[in-house]
């Protein structure tokens, strides 16, 4: 019951499985694009004149408490821990959502579309459950909040590009960067898959 | 003219609580102007409160309080500055009460660790005043957006009166 579809082609010609990339592809896309947008929030509460790591610090908040507020080495690296956590979370997710064939241009669009999700459902579900502490603050700060998440988003651009990269063999993955290293054929039955290497 | 200056801070002073008991309370709602200068005036004095903490505290925790203070207490001033602006109200000075001066004055006074317990019982008793406050304010106004404004800056406070708690406790060695 084969079906005609399009299937993503390796740079050894091999067809791909088409969920190939979704995990690591998607971490790091996530990764890359939290640590933006940490520093795009750190920078925007010190122009407010909070301190620089205080974003981290109240992070932190989720698993610390109240004491997250009064800062401290700890309580960043608990944050920076956390925040990297659920940006690869949000990445891989993103990387389920999109193909790999996705251009840098549609998953630049969709990424912005889905950090405005991602920013809903972290103000109203995530921070009134799990860090009260950071609640309160942020909501001082809707601006710069909404627009840390946009730049989550766009920097999700690359989601496809990693995907493709980490579907292939590991000695081959950064001929995937390129497109003309990577071809999408028309008509290739599903089922054809990583199996039938 | 000085009579009238005279009664329009008393009728402000009454309708903040801040007037004698047996003063007659001629206005039950501060009107948005009011709020607006009280609140602004609160976050002020938090915010010199904060820099003598970061001075004079002698434990670091005390000392970090401060600085959450002068921080949020900044921030918070910004966004009702800010909405005093855009809803064109009047932010007028408020003097602090003759308990608020001579607490901040004993403080000035005090050192080590008899700063620190004097400073965060004072905290304490203030944020739970301005709390009140608030509180109160909050259900009362008629301006919605000084409204929303006024419940974003309860739960902040309400850390602040925690942290102060939390912090009076690690110093007696709770």
């Amino acid at each position: 019951m084969a079906r005609a579809t399009n299937a993503a082609i390796g740079p050894t010609g091999r067809p791909l499985p088409p969920s190939g990339g979704i995990v690591r592809g998607g971490m790091y896309s996530g990764l890359f694009a939290g640590t933006v947008m940490m520093l795009a929030l750190m920078l925007a509460e010190t122009s407010l004149g909070q301190g620089f790591w205080t974003p981290l610090q109240l992070i932190g908040g989720t698993l610390l408490g109240l004491n997250a507020v009064l800062g401290g080495f700890w309580a960043g690296l608990v944050g920076a821990v956390l925040h990297l956590a659920a940006a690869g979370f949000w990445g891989v997710a993103f990387a389920a959502l999109v193909s790999r064939e996705t251009t840098v241009r549609q998953a630049f669009w969709s990424g912005l579309g889905y950090s405005v999700a991602v920013w809903a459902i972290m103000t109203y579900i995530g921070l009134p459950v799990l860090d009260r502490t950071m609640e309160p603050r942020v909501a001082l700060i809707p601006g710069a909040w909404f627009l840390s998440h946009l730049v989550f988003g766009a920097c999700l651009l690359w989601t496809p590009t990693l995907r493709r990269i980490f579907s292939v063999e590991p000695e081959r993955a950064w001929d995937a960067i390129g497109e003309r290293e990577f071809r999408i054929e028309r008509g290739t039955p599903v089922g054809v898959t990583a199996a039938s290497k | 003219m000085k009579i009238q200056r005279l009664a329009a801070l008393g009728l402000l002073l009454g309708a903040l609580g801040a007037a004698p008991k047996d003063a007659p309370l001629v206005v039950r709602v501060p009107t948005p102007d009011q709020l607006v200068s009280k609140i602004h005036a609160v976050d002020q004095m938090e915010m010199d409160a904060g820099r003598l903490a970061q001075k004079k505290g002698s434990t670091e925790g005390v000392r970090r309080y401060g600085l959450v203070l002068q921080r949020d207490h900044a921030l918070a001033d910004r966004r009702v500055m800010g909405l005093a602006r855009a809803q064109g109200l009047r932010v007028a000075a408020v003097p602090p009460t003759a308990e608020e001066e001579a607490a901040m004055t004993r403080l000035h006074h005090l050192t080590g660790p008899a700063f620190d317990e004097a400073f965060l019982q004072t905290m304490i008793a203030g944020h739970e005043r301005v709390l009140g406050l608030l509180r109160e304010a909050r259900q009362d106004t008629p301006d919605v957006r000084l409204g929303a404004l006024i419940a974003r800056l309860i739960p902040i406070l309400e850390q602040h009166d925690q942290l102060a708690g939390g912090l009076s406790d690690t110093l007696h060695g709770g």
